[in-house]
């Protein structure tokens, strides 16, 4: 069969067409509507009986949760499942873990990425504290960045970039990741502050929460120089939990140096994880971290939006504690 | 009709029926992909959760229907049947670029109108469906435009010798 000068022309504008479509389609464009969380979700619509939980010196429960900032239906159904996981067991406290608002401005979207679909649980009453994330201003370092920060944390009612909070037996350590670079040219400062504060804190549990992980085996992975830096310091107050996001997925380490390290990153998007020899833990899931706190004994349990439990782990006060 | 037509009209037939069923798998492509990363992320499969891929299922089972009664037409309607799947590879190639394309950029161009749609569900689904339309819009515009090209010279000649150009319409019903 022979073909025409025309239908060689058109046959291999359709071929190339065909290459490029479908380059770009299996390495773009598919991936990111997967990966992106870009429908619009439902309000949720549940009534919570306000301030329901018990907090008490040696009780504690709440809730961690990363990189929800979009809005969209499996941001809502995470935010769902953190309310009806208050119906089940109320918590007064939710540690956010950055990314609280992707694709545009904090004080645009605030309603889109927070208030509607975390509605529930803020009309309860629930406390957020925020770790600041890559993604809460713009992608770049600047001043406008720093601005669309104190928005945010002005919004949230969070007290500093960096900060510390008590709530029942637990101290909470909130580090500010957001510049590049672990912490930027702030780094010495704000970790002076934690070596401080950890070394002044007398409660019996001690969770870091920070958005960027120390250890992670996920898509973007371990953050550079967090080991050289700031593990030293955790180790050196022997901190029990840490708390991060930045990886779209769960994971949870082996115990280093007596330390926890957790990545509740899944509160929208899905990235891959995977397990490494310092992994306990981990799924590719959508998720958020309801954590309980009684006496000696934390356990964490890594919920889905299903209701189903991913992980469940059980860590012990340590000595003299 | 003699074995070797039947057997010609039985290709045609089913190359037509798999072009049909690639074009509505394009269409409701990112659809599938939404709600499958939802339900491998936990997401509990609900009927309410299926709008999206009833919207382009619906969208992609008509444009299949058109396509499949499109091609077994333009069979008839020139010599050389390299014409016809030329002109629909040109048109499966567009759309599979723009049905997700188009989803993708407007989706992620509306973010900062999420309140309002989250609050209406028959606009996303028309927001929804309308993308893809145009996207199916301008497949069957560049099938149309292809196979016309291509078949020009053959409209030419069956008018005599180029002197006067017949009109396509007249070509389907076999003037």
């Amino acid at each position: 069969m022979s073909l025409t000068r025309r239908q060689l022309l058109a046959a291999a504008a359709g071929a190339g067409g065909a290459a490029v479509a479908g380059g770009v389609l299996a390495q773009e464009v598919w991936p990111l509507l997967g990966r992106e969380d870009l429908v619009p979700g439902r309000t949720p619509e549940l009534a919570l009986r306000p301030q329901a939980w018990t907090t008490t010196p040696d009780r504690l429960t709440f809730a961690a949760v990363g990189d929800t900032g979009t809005g969209g239906r499996q941001a809502v159904a995470v935010a769902t499942r953190m309310a009806q996981g208050y119906e089940q067991n109320p918590y007064g406290l939710i540690t956010h873990l950055g990314d609280i608002c992707y694709y545009g401005r904090i004080e645009d979207r605030f309603e889109d990425v927070f208030l509607r679909p975390y509605g529930p649980l803020v009309e309860a009453g629930v406390d957020v504290e925020l770790a600041i994330g890559n993604h809460d201003g713009d992608v770049h370092f600047s001043d406008s960045r720093l601005e669309e920060i104190e928005i945010e944390l002005r919004l949230l009612g969070t007290p500093a970039r960096y900060f510390r909070s008590t709530h029942g037996p637990v101290d909470f350590f909130y580090l500010d990741s957001s510049r590049p670079g672990l912490f930027g040219s702030t780094a010495s400062e704000q970790l002076d502050w934690l070596d401080d504060a950890l070394a002044t804190s007398t409660s019996q549990w001690k969770v870091v929460c920070l958005h960027h992980p120390p250890y992670s085996s996920g898509r973007h992975g371990s953050t550079p120089g967090a080991e050289d830096l700031l593990v030293p310091v955790l180790e050196r107050h022997a901190v029990d939990l840490v708390l991060a996001g930045h990886d779209h997925n769960y994971e949870r380490t082996i115990p280093l140096d007596g330390i926890t390290y957790v990545v509740s990153g899944g509160g929208a998007k899905l990235t891959p994880v995977r397990p490494t020899r310092i992994t306990a833990a981990a799924a590719s899931v959508l998720q958020y971290l309801h954590v309980e706190v009684d006496g000696d004994r934390l356990t964490g349990r890594c919920i889905r939006p299903d209701g189903r439990t991913v992980d469940r782990f059980t860590l012990r006060a340590r000595e003299g504690r | 009709m003699s074995t070797r037509l039947r057997v010609d009209g039985v290709v045609r037939e089913g190359a037509a029926a798999v072009y049909a069923v690639l074009a509505f798998g394009v269409v409701v492509a990112p659809a599938l992909i939404i709600d499958s990363t939802a339900r491998g992320g936990g997401v509990a499969p609900t009927w309410q959760a299926l709008d999206l891929l009833a919207v382009s299922a619906v969208l992609g089972l008509g444009y299949g229907v058109v396509c499949y009664r499109r091609l077994r037409r333009q069979a008839t309607m020139t010599r050389s049947r390299p014409n016809v799947w030329i002109g629909a590879a040109n048109a499966l190639v567009a759309l599979a670029l723009l049905s997700s394309v188009l989803l993708a950029v407007v989706l992620h161009e509306l973010g900062s109108m999420q309140a309002p749609l989250a609050g209406q569900e028959w606009t996303l689904l028309a927001l929804w469906g309308g993308v893809q339309l145009a996207a199916i819009a301008v497949a069957e515009a560049v099938e149309r435009g292809v196979f016309r090209w291509l078949t020009a010279p053959e409209r030419r000649a069956a008018a005599g010798h180029g002197q006067r150009r017949v009109p396509a319409h007249h070509y389907r019903r076999g003037s």
